[in-house]
């Protein structure tokens, strides 16, 4: 029995016999289930390459955005801008700086 | 050879066996795959195309209350120049132009460069260093010259690393910190950059099944990690940049005029606890500058304490119901004797009969050695339990590691004897951290609630917020609450009393209530020259509301003027953090409409506006006039303007009526 069925397959009698329209379709499913399998595996190879890019876009975003910041950082501080505006007679206040807030009355 | 059906089907079989056994394998393999658990997975050698891949996490960043970086992780290039792999054609038309460009960033000969990259090339060197350890930015510069512009093909080689940076340095240096890795994996871990490595900032490998794809290209495979990626956390700490560099400068300025060896000032907000600021500076014989790069004083260096121990003494004797503030002391001519030694006053002649109150501005060591002394003699252990409950007896649990214990003696200790009591009462044998003295400081200051030192504000993961702390009681109350408001009043007293220590630090901008301190150093070689000294002064501003804590605390500072007492010392600093600090981040100040009347401001602003509305062509009689509308008025029409003083003009070096255009700069003096 085994020996039949198995010499049936390797004959290809599924694929020729009366019956062979619904091994067709069955064929036809499986291979464009192979299809996609292979085309979203590819998808998947691609879409690793682009988180690569990116996340080497990222560092290098951040490599620059801390280097800005450092500059920024540095020249906000008030002992920098003192020593930066000292020659045009500018210091720190010595009193208190009063906001006014005008609370417009009804 | 014939071929018969036979033969045929022979090898057929024999094919699908093959086919068969192959499939089966497949199948077989699968399941197993599937099968098997996770854990044994993660321990698979590691194949060349499909394996457990280890996958690092990003280390977080550290930033300041007011947002600036403190730390953060940056990508490091170390480029390279292979001047084989370029076609003979690329190379010569391009490698002119490349050296040029080269030479005009690095600074070496064009001529030079050309020379050793054809040497180079002729010998098939394929690994010519252009620089080392550059930033992005130059990366990209290079990235962008002639021939480099090609990649690989046109030579350009590059490794990159993963560097941490430190955006503020030196501000704060020593507590923002760094994590060292030794090579046998243990980790040496400075400040809050190495002891938040481990909880928050490091994250934890992932491992995740993967199948290589390209020379360095890992695909996942399933949707699910081995072991789960957790990227480390960004952690806000309660530093503050402005209120350090404030700080930083104020104690720098003060090592410097004093020659002194080395100091620490840390502020910290009352209610809150958040340490805003916190300089270590010490003179660096390597650098010629006080730097961060030696220890953090504030957490790890303890001291004797000197007279800020003495608001411990004092709240004690309140509490244990020995003396109230109007005790009287008799300062017997500045030398109280027990046996063993003989205490003495700053001032050598004594203070007269005082009060406890005034023994406490003038910081009398005999009134403080007489009253623990005499009431403690019997019991030492109560008073040292009593200091167990202000909080002075144990360490904060700050998260920097290396914090150190107080150092008390206890009657038995080695080293505990008759004077010891009397000692502590004034601030010997009893060593703290400026951080730990702070903390009972602050306790004072916000009600008797002792909190610990806080650094750390919030987590956050990708800028959401993970994570708000919240600051944590030590102690509920050191004290009673009539103990606590003497206490608070005797503290003001220091600065605000004629005979007060710190009379020199009364200001105008905002009160202040604190404690000097001196203490001795080397006093046990008997030589006086060899003695050195401890100025400190810990207190709090404003006085009244106390919104900030601040302890300045200075070794070693020159003996010359004998101006080495907390109060010439310590006290200016603190002076000055409380200055700037208040002149800041003082409260809005509201004004209703009609209010603004006040003060010929009207008078003023009309002068100005009806100045501003002429075209003017001449310089105008400015006298009387507001510096600040002068200033505005000058500049609107192109002159530059020098001022002098504050307040109102009071003198103008050009003449009103002469000409603008003829006028390039003008200098005012204002009073």
């Amino acid at each position: 029995m085994v020996k039949e069925g198995l010499l049936d397959i390797l004959k290809g009698n599924f694929l020729v016999s009366e019956e062979a329209s619904k091994n067709w379709r069955f064929l036809l499913f499986a291979s464009v289930l192979a299809a996609l399998m292979i085309s979203s595996s590819h998808q998947a190879d691609k879409k690793v390459h682009e988180i690569a890019e990116l996340t080497q876009q990222v560092k290098t975003l951040k490599s620059t955005q801390v280097k800005q910041k450092r500059e920024i950082q540095q020249l906000l501080l008030e002992s920098r801008l003192k020593t930066e505006l000292a020659p045009f007679g500018l210091g720190t206040p010595e009193q208190p700086p009063a906001k006014i807030q005008i609370v417009s009355q009804p | 050879m014939a071929i018969t059906e036979k033969h045929i089907n022979t090898r057929l079989y024999l094919v699908a066996i093959l086919f068969l056994l192959f499939s089966m394998t497949i199948i077989m393999r699968l399941m197993e795959i599937q099968m098997t658990p996770k854990e044994e997975l993660g321990d698979l050698p590691i194949s060349e195309i499909r394996s457990v891949v280890r996958v690092q996490p990003n280390r977080g960043d550290l930033f300041s209350e007011d947002g600036h970086v403190l730390a953060a992780s940056v990508n490091k290039y170390n480029l390279f120049f292979d001047p084989v792999t370029p076609t003979t054609d690329l190379f010569n038309t391009h490698i002119g132009t490349l050296c040029d460009s080269i030479a005009h960033i690095t600074g070496q000969s064009a001529e030079k460069l050309e020379l050793q990259f054809r040497k180079a090339r002729a010998r098939e060197d394929q690994h010519e260093v252009l620089m080392l350890n550059v930033d992005h930015q130059m990366y990209e510069r290079f990235r962008a010259f002639p021939m480099l512009q090609e990649g690989m093909q046109g030579g350009f080689k590059y490794e990159t690393r993963v560097e941490r940076v430190y955006p503020m340095n030196p501000l704060a240096e020593r507590t923002i910190g760094k994590e060292l890795r030794h090579k046998d994996g243990t980790y040496v871990r400075v400040g809050l950059d190495g002891t938040l490595g481990r909880d928050y900032l490091e994250g934890v490998e992932g491992r995740r099944l993967k199948q290589k794809i390209s020379n360095k290209l890992w695909k996942p495979i399933g949707s699910e990690y081995v072991v789960e990626l957790q990227e480390g956390k960004d952690v806000i700490t309660t530093l503050n940049m402005h209120m350090q560099d404030l700080v930083h400068h104020a104690l720098k300025e003060q090592l410097i005029a004093k020659e002194a060896e080395h100091g620490t000032a840390i502020l910290m907000e009352v209610e809150t606890g958040e340490v805003k600021a916190i300089a270590n500076l010490g003179w660096d014989e390597y650098r010629k500058d006080y730097t961060e790069k030696l220890r953090n004083y504030a957490v790890w260096e303890r001291y004797d304490i000197g007279s800020t121990a003495k608001l411990a003494s004092l709240l004690i004797a309140l509490e244990s119901q020995v003396a109230d503030s109007s005790t009287v002391f008799d300062t017997t001519g500045g030398r109280y004797r027990i046996p063993g030694k003989t205490v003495e006053d700053s001032n050598n002649r004594g203070y007269g009969k005082i009060s406890l109150a005034k023994g406490f501005a003038v910081s009398s060591n005999t009134v403080f050695a007489r009253l623990i002394h005499e009431n403690f003699k019997e019991q030492p252990r109560e008073y040292l339990k009593r200091l167990g409950r202000l909080g002075m007896t144990s360490s904060l649990g700050v998260p920097i590691e290396g914090e150190s214990e107080p150092l008390l003696r206890y009657p038995g200790d080695w080293g505990w004897s008759r004077i010891t009591l009397a000692q502590m009462a004034y601030g010997y044998e009893i060593q703290l951290t400026p951080l730990q003295v702070l903390a009972f400081y602050n306790a004072v200051a916000n009600e008797g609630e002792l909190i610990r030192p806080r650094f750390i504000k919030e987590t956050r993961e990708k800028g959401k917020l993970i994570k708000r702390y919240k600051k944590h009681v030590l102690k509920k109350k050191i004290c009673g609450p009539s103990s606590l408001k003497v206490a608070q009043q005797l503290l003001m007293d220091v600065v605000e009393k004629p005979y007060g220590t710190a009379k020199n630090m009364r200001t105008e901008v905002v009160s202040i209530a604190g404690k000097t301190g001196t203490s001795e150093l080397n006093y046990s070689t008997g030589d006086r020259k060899d003695v050195e000294y401890i100025a400190s002064f810990a207190g709090y501003f404003p006085a009244e509301n106390p919104k900030y804590s601040c302890i300045v605390v200075i070794h070693k500072p020159t003996k010359e003027g004998k101006k080495y007492y907390g109060a010439d010392v310590a006290g200016p600093v603190f002076k000055q953090i409380a200055e700037k600090i208040s002149t800041h981040y003082q409260n809005e100040m509201l004004w209703e409409e009609g209010d603004l009347s006040l003060d010929g401001i009207e008078e003023d602003y009309q002068t100005y506006f009806s100045l501003a509305e002429d075209e003017l062509r001449l310089i105008p009689d400015l006298r009387g006039m507001s510096g600040m509308d002068a200033l505005a008025l000058l500049e609107n029409l192109g002159v530059r303007v020098v001022i002098k003083g504050h307040g109102k003009v009071k003198e103008q070096s050009v003449k009103p009526g002469t000409p603008i255009d003829r006028t390039p700069k003008i200098e005012l003096k204002l009073s």
